[in-house]
């Protein structure tokens, strides 16, 4: 059966959406109970620790470009005028 | 007579010849040929100084063959027969020809054996990319290509001087590894380095690369900064200062590309991003950073070229290039989206592609050495930020997110097949790196398939992707521009000028008025006293006079007397 693109967008869609990415996000981290990350400088074999680093240098990386924009952002035309 | 036919001269022939064709069609088919000719006799170049000549009293070495040097050409004859099928229907006859001088250049860089011929073939491409950017037809693509081929010219002037100086003091102009002791080799090095992008010096290259044609960006995307890479292995490995420029670069690219709205735009902050990666990998040294140097080099160019491809097609179709105006286009470009989303991926270092075996060679180049702990860090949130970057947001913005009512035709037919067989490259590269490994300088000893490398490397992306999609709604693209260190030159210092120029001809304009007042004082004052009518100028009688004179005779007697 063909599925439309209401149903595939629709709230339900979404939230089953969120539902199995949210599986998928979690059994990555449990997979690392069966296999342990490379353990190069200590922390780095700790559980969640790529899971850490992914979702921490997004937020930290998004602060910094969003400040960036805010403090040096211009219009389109800023240099033909 | 030549004995070996070098592989730059097949790709220059051919420009020739297309020059002087008419017909689109067999124009791109010219060149195709020529760059299918200088691709076989790249594999025919053996070992060592094959070609040679000379120019202006210098003995060049043409032609010199290395395993890195076949890589890098096979690499730009790859990219310049993509080129020039995506091209077919659209490049004009002069910017068909640009291309190919600039691929010529690129390999001619490739199989350089001193740092004359080096220069010489990186001239050609200089000249070549301005005509690219000049090809854009607007006066912004004008303006850009101005300051572009100004910053190349200064680092022309610069890379000559540090040859010289090499030349002077050691009497050879071999290409071997420098160490950075002295300022012929640091003004080599800055030379090399203004091609890479490196700071302080990155701005000119997202100011000139979406400005020119969409087909002119795709050959812009690859041969400029890959040779500086290459020239950067070549001359500078374990270079220290490498690692910090190349962190800075993969930084400075994300940050800006993260909020920018203009599609080309975050294609070159990415670009400006893997580069420094690969200037990091080359900083690192040794022979697993330097394969990984040069095959993120293979690996990127084809991912970026393929991002540049199919931007190009999104703006022929709709005619926007702000993100902000595009969206919902996966109903009408499904090849362009699959064909986006995999060199998305693959620059993002997903498993699979081409950039994950890259990237994970680069990690393990930088892992387990205690003092590369905090390159190894900065290099992991890098790669999830380029995930932010160009991974998700691109395909996101562009052929997701909300429905822009636009509904073009998918790409081109030629676009289609160059951009295909570019995501094929990506993919084939990424599911079989033991075809890539032969090619690398080095033997490889890596394998970046392990579970745990592969586990980690999805964990980064997918909880980067998680973050994405949580700060989305403040992650919307803003039109207009972020100021760079090109402010200096294009508003700062002619605003300063400005200013000195009012104040310092303010004052003195009025320090000359009052020294021009003064004189007119001067001028008239002696005019009342020795004009015809003033008292020294006008005739006197003689009798008067005599009276004078007696007078002054007197003064004087009594003066003499009395002192």
């Amino acid at each position: 059966m063909k599925l439309s693109e209401q149903q595939l967008t629709s709230p339900t869609a979404q939230r089953n959406l969120w539902f199995v990415a949210s599986g998928i996000l979690l059994l990555s981290v449990i997979l690392q109970l069966a296999i342990p990350v490379d353990d190069y400088f200590g922390i780095d074999g700790w559980l969640p620790v790529g899971a850490l680093m992914g979702l921490g240098s997004c937020v930290v990386l998004f602060a910094g470009g969003w400040l960036l924009s805010l403090i040096l952002g211009r219009a389109e035309d800023y240099y033909d005028d | 007579m030549i004995e070996f036919f070098p592989p730059a001269l097949a790709v220059l022939l051919a420009a020739l010849a297309s020059a002087f064709c008419s017909a689109a069609a067999v124009r791109g088919g010219i060149a195709i040929v020529g760059a299918l000719c200088s691709l076989l006799l790249t594999w025919q170049v053996a070992d060592g100084v094959i070609v040679t000549g000379s120019f202006l009293g210098y003995s060049l070495e043409l032609v010199e063959g290395t395993a890195l040097g076949r890589l890098f050409a096979t690499l730009f004859a790859l990219a310049l027969i993509a080129g020039v099928v995506y091209a077919l229907q659209s490049a004009s006859r002069a910017e068909l020809v640009a291309a190919q001088v600039y691929a010529a250049g690129a390999m001619g860089v490739a199989f350089a054996g001193d740092l004359i011929t080096l220069f010489l073939f990186w001239e050609m491409m200089a000249l070549a990319s301005v005509a690219l950017v000049w090809f854009g037809a607007s006066e912004g693509a004008r303006a850009a290509g101005i300051r572009y081929a100004v910053i190349h010219l200064v680092g022309a002037l610069i890379l000559k001087m540090g040859i010289e100086g090499i030349k002077h003091s050691t009497g050879s102009l071999d290409i071997r590894p420098f160490a950075l002791d002295d300022l012929a080799t640091g003004l080599l090095l800055a030379g090399i380095l203004i091609n890479a992008a490196a700071p302080p010096l990155s701005a000119w290259l997202p100011d000139a690369y979406p400005r020119a044609t969409p087909t002119g960006s795709v050959f812009l995307s690859v041969f400029t900064t890959k040779t500086a890479v290459l020239a950067l292995i070549l001359l500078f490995p374990g270079e220290s200062l490498l690692i910090a420029l190349g962190l800075y670069m993969a930084f400075y690219g994300i940050l800006y590309a993260l909020r920018e709205d203009h599609l080309r735009r975050i294609l070159a902050y990415a670009l400006v991003t893997q580069v420094g990666f690969m200037v990091c990998a080359v900083g690192v040294g040794g022979e697993a950073a330097l394969n990984a140097a040069a095959a993120h080099a293979v690996t990127f160019t084809l991912a970026i070229a393929l991002l540049f491809m199919a931007a190009g097609a999104v703006i022929l179709r709709t005619g926007r290039e702000h993100c902000s105006d595009l969206g919902g286009l996966y109903r009408s470009m499904p090849v362009t989206l699959w064909c986006t989303v995999i060199g998305a991926l693959a620059i993002a270092s997903v498993p699979l592609t081409g950039g994950f075996v890259s990237r994970s060679l680069i990690a393990d180049a930088t892992a387990g050495a205690e003092d590369l702990a905090l390159v190894y860090t900065l290099l992991a949130i890098a790669a999830a930020g380029v995930f932010l970057q160009v991974g998700i947001r691109l395909p996101w913005l562009v052929f997701f997110s909300r429905d822009s009512g636009l509904r073009g035709e998918d790409a081109p037919g030629y676009m289609k097949v160059a951009m295909i067989a570019l995501a094929a490259g990506c993919v084939v590269i990424g599911a079989a790196p033991q075809l890539l490994y032969p090619l690398l300088p080095y033997v490889v000893e890596q394998q970046p398939y392990r579970a745990n490398n592969v586990l980690f490397q999805l964990q980064l992306m997918l909880f980067s992707g998680l973050g994405f999609f949580l700060l989305l709604p403040w992650l919307r693209p803003r039109k207009g521009i972020v100021l760079d260190v090109d402010w200096l030159w294009r508003r700062g210092l002619p605003e300063f000028a400005d200013f000195v120029a009012r104040v310092i001809g303010s004052r003195l304009g009025r320090a000359v008025e009052r020294v021009l007042v003064a004189i007119d004082e001067v001028t008239s004052s002696a005019q009342k006293t020795m004009g015809h009518a003033g008292p020294l100028g006008r005739s006197w009688e003689i009798g008067t006079t005599a009276l004078w004179i007696v007078l002054l005779l007197m003064v004087y007697v009594f003066a003499y007397y009395l002192f």
